[in-house]
């Protein structure tokens, strides 16, 4: 009997969480600042106990990370635990969505969603599965509530079972609630004990999820709940996730800010009944998680052509979902199973290596001497004496019936242990079927035969993937018959200069919602398996979040600090709003991207710190306060690291000039650069978002995005060109975070005639018809960027003097809020300064 | 019907037919008594195992273990004289024979000859005693503190 993934150190995380928000409180009540670098909360988290083991065997190092360190240490370096951030960051957005002041009651995040972040790796987002699958278990126990179970299985006699019927009325329920930011459930609801309890169930697995806020009508509620007797924890925390409180302390669930609508119903349905399957990106294909049938089995048909990587998958799915205590038995026609045991070691992620769930005789807490290679989930059979369908189903029940001796059948209340059924105790890959279907006689009876072969895999009561090639006569084709069918393709094998694609095709979930279609897919090197949803498809998941407005509060300060004679001067020209789009637009090689980064580095202020009386005044250590992290992402199609690397180091120089106390380490810049070639819409989506989501489960989120380079698509990045929807889809998803925008973008000019070009088709200056489509088409990702991504928009002009110097000016075209001032500004390329200019400053 | 007993003496009479047979893996040499489903002409749809005074199963059931493998059923059935037994050769073939002393039985007779499944079964047999039986859980344990 094993533990849930991550179970010994539930109890003691989630008390730790629950002492850490209490302490956030108190702080934020008495308007007291948060930052990573309080001593009080990562004191909270030094006294882990748990985790002692993993700081010595480096395992699980997402979770200990920062809480190694001594405190001096920790300043020296710049690395604050990440624990303490996320509870911050998350507790800080809670109280950001109060309307206002006069907001009497209290809202925190639920724990167990920073719990559930907090165990997941944030560079690997699938990893959640596992967290997810140890909260909602614990949440089953707390509310000893569990789904309907079928045939032989049983569940301790003190659970309530429900089905998803069930779940649908408390949903039904909840929706007019939601939409009114009120607070849910409310006392007229769930007079029967088992509908109260399954209220709180559905509530707490969205407040999991990020949907809910808890909610408390005072302080000391809130005070209540989050304190937890160390000593007492289990019966603590069963208290109040049960919501077992006095009448004057329970909590009810509050919409959160970040979200504007409820989840699907169907989507939640697949959270609470599904397995989540913790394989990059097949969340959004499954929309949550992969159904089974009543009887708990689950037929998957996977077909693709030779070298598709078919087994790739299946091998990649037995070893990710291995923590779960998952058994798979690996049924081969013909591979060897040591070949097949070799193959396995190198597509499981190297991520779960490093995880103490994942349990690999290498790792250090479960090492066993005597049998190293051998991997204690993994069994691999061959049987080579299998001619027909008939004879694989006798060899499956076969299988199937020895393993029936070995199940420890006793039910929970025999053992005395608190149980709850394993969550998918068995896979059985059959690994293919291809023979078996394509030399069988055709015969009337010979459809009915897979029919009943089908029925038979499903009462297994597993997960059956059977593997077949493509060419199957179609009234063979199993798709009608499984649960869910998959295809493999190889996209661009015919031709040497393209590089291949990967693409899984979703064509059937029979018991749930899901996102069908194509996708891309990557199995090489150790990242292991991992999906890139179609872009749409990618944005629909991001539907609810709510689209973030430009700030009225928080402003941008880059174009109102210039330059004269190296000192710096504020003169107030144009307020940039937080959080707004910006688009910049130029001629030639004027620094866009120099401005662009000053633009996000610029420390962010309210609009009242700098009034307009300031203007003219000279700025030298002015005195920054407690100031927000400014984290920027760089896409670049252009340059390397290094370029913006010198970008950055003359910037920061200037702010720390500038203002007193400003910290290097609150200036962080990333650079993701993508180099020409077949990189595609998908994968640059998915890159992308990876990045802003990793940023937010380090606890760091992003602030500010450079696109540096939209008209670098342009004929060097053949799929991203001819799939130009890709940039309003982005811009779009980019606006559900709260992140300050900016791309970068040039025109291309062939040489004078270009303009005066003749639309009919006459060539004029040597620029042919051809050639002005081609630059029509360049200019896509520039417009998209116009229509959808200029709250501002800059333009920087280049200008000859007489002497023959270069000068750059920077003109506002639009802007909200203000009208764009007619003045320009001089900007200094090299410097990466605003020139204030003669006339400007004092007289205005 | 066919709750009680058969007789002796009656059972003599009517023939005892075999088509189910529980499949067992091979002896290294010699023969091996098999244990068999037995129904009577009188009752074609009640079977006994072997000639056993227990409980009677019905022919649904039998089906059943057929589909899953509990049983092999035969493409006909075959007569069993009532001093004769089923055994099985280490070839796979399935002998009637004596009960008493097969060897030395004249009358021994093979009735059926190994189908592809029964060769499928012992291959099964050996790979799963080659390497460790997977020890499946159906539970998990809830942490305690």
């Amino acid at each position: 009997m094993k533990d849930l993934p991550y179970g010994d150190i539930f109890y003691e995380l989630l008390g730790k969480i629950h002492a850490a928000l209490a302490y956030c409180h108190l702080r934020y009540s008495k308007n007291e600042t948060l930052s990573e670098d309080d001593q009080g909360i990562n004191e909270i988290f030094e006294s882990f106990s748990k985790i002692s083991p993993y700081r010595i065997s480096g395992l699980n190092s997402h979770i200990v990370k920062g809480l190694t360190l001594g405190d001096a240490k920790r300043q020296e370096q710049n690395l604050y635990p990440r624990l303490s951030k996320l509870v911050i960051y998350t507790y800080l957005q809670a109280q950001s969505s109060k309307r206002d002041k006069k907001y009497k009651a209290e809202i925190i995040p639920s724990p167990l969603n920073i719990l559930y972040h907090a165990l997941t790796v944030p560079n690997e987002p699938q990893s959640a599965a596992y967290a997810y699958v140890l909260c909602r278990s614990m949440l089953f126990f707390f509310l000893q509530l569990h789904p309907k179970l079928s045939g032989s299985n049983s569940i301790n006699a003190t659970y309530s079972e429900f089905q998803e019927e069930d779940i649908l009325r408390s949903m039904n329920s909840l929706g007019n609630y939601s939409r009114q930011f009120a607070r849910w459930p409310d006392k007229r609801q769930g007079h029967e004990k088992d509908a109260a309890r399954l209220n709180y169930l559905l509530g707490h697995i969205l407040a999991l999820k990020g949907f809910f806020y808890l909610w408390f009508s005072a302080n000391d509620q809130l005070i209540n709940f989050c304190n937890v007797n160390e000593s007492n924890l289990q019966s603590d925390l069963y208290a109040r996730y049960r919501n077992e409180l006095k009448e004057s302390e329970k909590y009810h669930f509050r919409l959160s800010g970040g979200f504007h609508d409820m989840p699907d119903s169907s989507e939640v349905l697949n959270w609470i009944f599904g397995i989540p399957i913790p394989i990059r990106g097949a969340d959004l294909l499954f929309s949550g998680g992969l159904k089974r049938s009543s009887n708990s089995g689950l037929v998957v048909s996977m077909h693709g052509q030779p070298g598709t990587g078919k087994t790739s998958v299946a091998l990649a799915l037995a070893s990710v979902l291995s923590p779960f205590n998952t058994q798979t038995i690996y049924i081969t026609l013909e591979e060897s199973p040591e070949d097949l045991r070799t193959r396995l070691n190198t597509l499981t992620p190297s991520y779960l290596k490093r995880l103490s769930i994942y349990e690999n005789n290498y790792n250090a807490i479960s090492r066993k001497a005597n049998d190293k290679y051998s991997l204690s989930w993994f069994h691999p059979y061959e049987f080579r004496g299998v001619k027909s369908l008939n004879d694989l189903e006798r060899v499956l029940q076969l299988v199937s019936n020895k393993i029936e001796g070995a199940v420890s059948n006793k039910s929970p209340e025999e053992k005395g242990e608190n149980l709850l059924p394993a969550i998918c105790p068995l896979l059985l890959v059959v690994d293919n079927i291809n023979g078996l279907l394509s030399n069988r006689d055709i015969g009337a009876n010979s459809y009915y035969d897979i029919e009943q072969f089908v029925k038979g895999c499903r009462d297994i009561g597993a997960i059956v993937l059977l593997i077949s090639a493509e060419g199957i006569p179609e009234r063979y084709n199993l798709d009608y018959l499984v649960d869910v069918a998959l295809c493999l393709k190889q996209e661009g094998i015919e031709s040497k200069y393209e590089k291949p694609v990967r693409i899984l095709q979703l064509t059937k979930s029979r018991h749930q919602l899901s996102r069908q279609g194509s996708h891309v897919f990557h199995i090489s090197n150790d990242k292991g398996l991992r999906i890139s949803p179609q872009v749409p498809s990618q944005l629909d998941k991001r539907e609810k979040l709510r689209i973030q407005l430009p700030s009225k509060k928080m402003v941008v300060n880059a174009l109102n600090f210039h330059s004269r004679d190296g000192e710096s001067i504020y003169y107030n020209f144009l307020n940039v709003a937080e959080n707004s789009q910006i688009l910049i637009h130029g001629y030639g090689s004027s620094g866009k991207a120099g401005f662009g980064l000053k633009l996000l580095m610029t420390p962010i202020f309210e609009s009242r710190h700098f009034p307009k009386s300031m203007s003219g005044k000279s700025i030298k250590k002015y005195p920054i306060g407690n100031r927000r992290v400014n984290k920027v992402m760089i896409l670049s199609f252009l340059y390397p690291d290094e370029y913006y690397q010198g970008l950055y180091d003359r910037i920061v120089a200037q702010f720390d000039k500038m203002f007193d106390g400003y910290d290097r380490a609150k200036a962080i810049m990333v650079v993701k650069s993508f180099y020409p070639g077949y990189l595609t819409p998908e994968d640059f989506v998915n890159k992308i978002v990876r990045m802003l989501e990793e940023a937010r489960l380090e606890g760091e989120p992003f602030t500010g995005i450079l696109i540096d380079g939209l008209h670098n698509v342009f004929l060097q990045f053949r799929y991203l060109q001819d799939f130009h929807m890709i940039w309003p889809l982005l811009y779009n998803m980019l606006s559900r975070y709260s992140l300050t925008v900016v791309s970068t973008s040039t025109n291309f000019t062939l040489n004078q005639g270009v303009s005066a070009g003749d639309a009919v088709g006459n060539a004029k200056g040597g620029v042919l018809p051809e050639d002005l489509l081609l630059m029509q088409q360049g200019q896509r990702p520039f417009l998209h960027g116009l229509v959808k991504a200029a709250d501002y928009f800059f333009l920087l002009d280049e200008e000859s003097s007489e002497t023959g110097d270069k000068r750059y000016m920077i003109s506002v075209r639009s802007s909200i809020r203000q009208a764009p001032p007619t003045d320009r500004l001089r900007w200094d390329r090299s410097e990466l300064v605003i020139i204030a200019e003669e006339k400007g400053g004092e007289s205005q | 019907m066919g709750n009680e007993m058969k007789d002796l003496e009656k059972v003599k009479e009517i023939g005892i037919r075999v088509q189910h047979l529980v499949p067992d893996s091979l002896p290294k040499s010699g023969l091996k008594r098999m244990q068999y489903y037995v129904s009577f002409d009188d009752s074609p749809n009640i079977f006994h195992l072997g000639l056993s005074k227990g409980e009677p199963v019905r022919f649904e059931v039998i089906q059943s273990m057929v589909r899953n493998g509990v049983l092999v059923e035969l493409t006909s059935s075959f007569l069993l004289p009532f001093d004769m037994d089923v055994w099985l050769s280490s070839e796979g073939e399935i002998v009637i024979a004596s009960a008493v002393a097969p060897f030395s039985d004249n009358n021994r007779r093979v009735v059926a000859r190994p189908r592809q499944f029964d060769r499928i079964y012992v291959e099964v047999e050996e790979q799963m005693a080659r390497t460790p039986r997977p020890q499946i859980d159906r539970f998990t344990k809830v942490p305690q503190k």
